[in-house]
């Protein structure tokens, strides 16, 4: 299940690659012209990389509806990456649904997700799993209030406010009280819906939200909102992870390493700058979540695009090694979180790095 | 057979019944949970068997914590159920009686029972969460909602099973409409009241559940979706087994009951 997160953390801009700007022009264009039909293979492979198609049909469980939070994903498949990569078809699956329990049953052969959720999996049932990059590089939860209501800006502000938690996630909630020092009791947790209603009524102080999704729908409504993301007050974790099983790595590794170089692909143009953004956003209203009820709005999802893109995907670590890898700091603090929230694991339970870390030496170009 | 075997067996049969009844409900149970494992094509990472449970709950390492995992929320629950049972059954009863005393109150609330009654609970619910906020009360009027149209419907009919010779001879005596509810329009109904004890345990724990998705305490309902959320499907299998049981006896105990008292007062012929 996806939710938000945010953080009030200066706008960076990547720096602008010729050929992904090229790339994303292309697309934008082809995106304003039709719906499409499915992506061909543009050019020829890259030399090591399977033929086109050699690797058959692929599956990716999302963690949420098909909007804007899968940019990379649509583009990737819209440019056809994913055939240039070796894969005949990419089916896309829509959430939220249990994203490990339809990737370790082979439902999908991968699945975006958390590291909590995940590990939740692996430590409490066993799951066959692993996660093998990131696209996001920090959590998009957050704590999602009303300036002129709640005003949450510290985890100290929660005390004596109603906070809206959806069940599935109130063990991390709780997590993240207990990450930051916060008694359970000084604040009123009431059962919530993703529905961003009860808040913008001023019946509860703060929701549980994603800082790129409903933090956006709100203010989009017209609130002045205030965020308080999980990720900048101790409860640091990957997100829109690539999990799959032990079985495809262990068997099938060039599949696994053709879909993380097909995404990161994906991913370098939909985070190249407003043309990116705009590319992913269109593509994800008038293609690919076109028959979403209701309707995505195409300045939501262009935010939407840009905000994950500055704050989540891109950090000063993917600009020196590259995007969806997890460095060992990086997975020190998710085992450090996984462990706030109750869940027993080693980071060799949970990380398998090996493949992206070979993506990067066997494609050193996707670097820059 | 003779008169004392005879008599040993009418003392029985009220409480032999719903013991037999328990046993055969119980070994179907796991027959039939055994029997779709078997033939639905399910992956065994998400589904458990019986004896999955059983080391769960009795055999496991962490066993205790287990029960107490399983069992804090069970309480919560009952406690729903029963907040929902005694307000259902205790509207049923208190609307059934008005429809009895006059015609123009069945008039006035059956058409809106019904009509309440084909909403499903689980769309009405946001609503009544929103006009009786996320505590008790929300949980009186989701899980009453669930016991109190088939208890209504049934008491109702048990009432009306009064026969006009029945109510003369009360009038011949001297007797109001009070005194013929008193003296033979309620004693009349009490199979009827037990037939809707009976179907009202069940149903006050499915109500209670879809108010617990509304509710802040800790509940099987709320239990159910942490451990989805984080993949604990031992417990949320071992909570749906020890709720399932707390069902199926509080329904025997239902039935024991009924047997007892409809023995006494000489009714069991007439059980519905």
């Amino acid at each position: 299940m996806t939710l938000p997160q945010t953080g009030p953390r200066p706008a960076r801009r990547t720096g602008v690659r010729l050929a992904a700007l090229l790339a994303a022009g292309a697309l934008a264009l082809t995106a304003c012209g039709s719906d499409g039909g499915d992506s061909t293979a543009g050019d020829a492979p890259a030399s090591g990389a399977p033929a086109a198609g050699s690797l058959g049909e692929t599956s990716v469980q999302f963690s949420w509806i098909k909007n804007a939070e899968f940019a990379g994903e649509f583009i990737a498949d819209d440019s056809g990456y994913y055939e240039k990569a070796g894969f005949s078809k990419v089916t896309f699956l829509p959430g939220p649904v249990a994203q490990e329990e339809v990737v370790a049953t082979g439902k999908a052969d991968f699945g975006l997700s958390n590291a909590v959720s995940t590990a939740a999996a692996i430590a409490n049932s066993g799951f066959p799993l692993k996660i093998v990059g990131a696209t996001y590089q920090k959590n998009p939860f957050s704590i999602l209030s009303l300036a002129d209501k709640g005003d949450i800006k510290t985890p100290q502000d929660l005390c004596g406010k109603k906070i809206g938690v959806q069940d599935p996630n109130l063990s991390l909630f709780k997590a993240f009280l207990s990450a930051n020092g916060i008694d359970e009791k000084c604040l009123t947790i009431v059962p919530n819906s993703f529905d961003v209603a009860p808040l913008e009524d001023k019946q509860i102080d703060g929701l549980v939200a994603y800082l790129t999704n409903e933090s956006l729908l709100v203010k989009g409504h017209g609130f002045d909102t205030v965020d308080l993301p999980f990720a900048d007050n101790n409860l640091p974790f990957v997100a829109e992870t690539v999990i799959t099983t032990d079985d495809m790595i262990k068997n099938s590794p060039e599949k696994v390493e053709a879909f993380l170089k097909a995404e990161i692909e994906g991913w370098k143009d939909a985070c190249d700058g407003d043309t990116g953004y705009e590319a992913g956003a269109k593509l994800a209203v008038e293609k690919y979540g076109k028959d979403i009820d209701p309707p995505l709005e195409l300045k939501k999802e262009v935010e939407q695009a840009k905000q994950q893109c500055e704050l989540l995907v891109n950090t000063d670590e993917t600009k020196a090694n590259g995007l969806f890898t997890i460095s060992p700091d990086l997975i020190e603090k998710n085992i450090a979180s996984v462990k706030a929230a109750g869940i027993d694991i080693t980071a060799e339970e949970l990380f398998d790095t090996s493949i992206i870390e070979k993506v990067y030496a066997d494609n050193p170009d996707l670097k820059g | 057979m003779s008169a004392t075997s005879s008599a040993v067996v009418r003392a029985v049969r009220p409480v032999g019944r719903p013991l037999f009844n328990l046993a055969f409900v119980l070994a179907s149970l796991v027959g039939l949970w055994l029997l779709v494992l078997h033939l639905a094509d399910v992956s065994p990472l998400v589904t458990r068997k019986p004896q999955d449970v059983y080391e769960f709950l009795f055999v496991d390492r962490k066993a205790p914590a287990n029960r107490t995992a399983v069992l804090s929320p069970l309480w919560q629950t009952l406690l729903d159920a029963g907040i929902g049972f005694v307000a259902g059954l205790g509207a049923a009863i208190a609307i059934a009686t008005a429809t009895y005393l006059s015609r123009g109150v069945e008039a006035a609330t059956m058409p809106v029972a019904m009509l309440v009654r084909t909403v499903p609970l689980v769309a009405l619910a946001p609503i009544i969460t929103l006009l009786l906020g996320n505590g008790l009360a929300t949980v009186a009027v989701m899980s009453g909602i669930v016991v109190l149209f088939p208890a209504l419907v049934t008491i109702a009919f048990g009432l009306r099973s009064v026969t006009p010779q029945m109510s003369d001879v009360v009038h011949v005596y001297g007797g109001g409409t009070w005194a013929v509810l008193r003296r033979v329009a309620y004693p009349s109904a009490v199979p009827s009241v037990f037939a809707a004890i009976r179907i009202s345990v069940p149903g006050a724990i499915t109500g209670a559940l879809i108010a617990e998705f509304y509710t802040t305490p800790d509940s099987v309902g709320k239990a159910i979706n942490q451990g989805l959320a984080l993949y604990q499907y031992d417990l949320v299998w071992s909570l749906l087994v020890v709720l399932t049981l707390a069902s199926v006896l509080l329904y025997a105990v239902a039935q024991l009951l009924e047997g007892l008292v409809l023995a006494r007062f000489g009714l069991a012929a007439q059980r519905s």
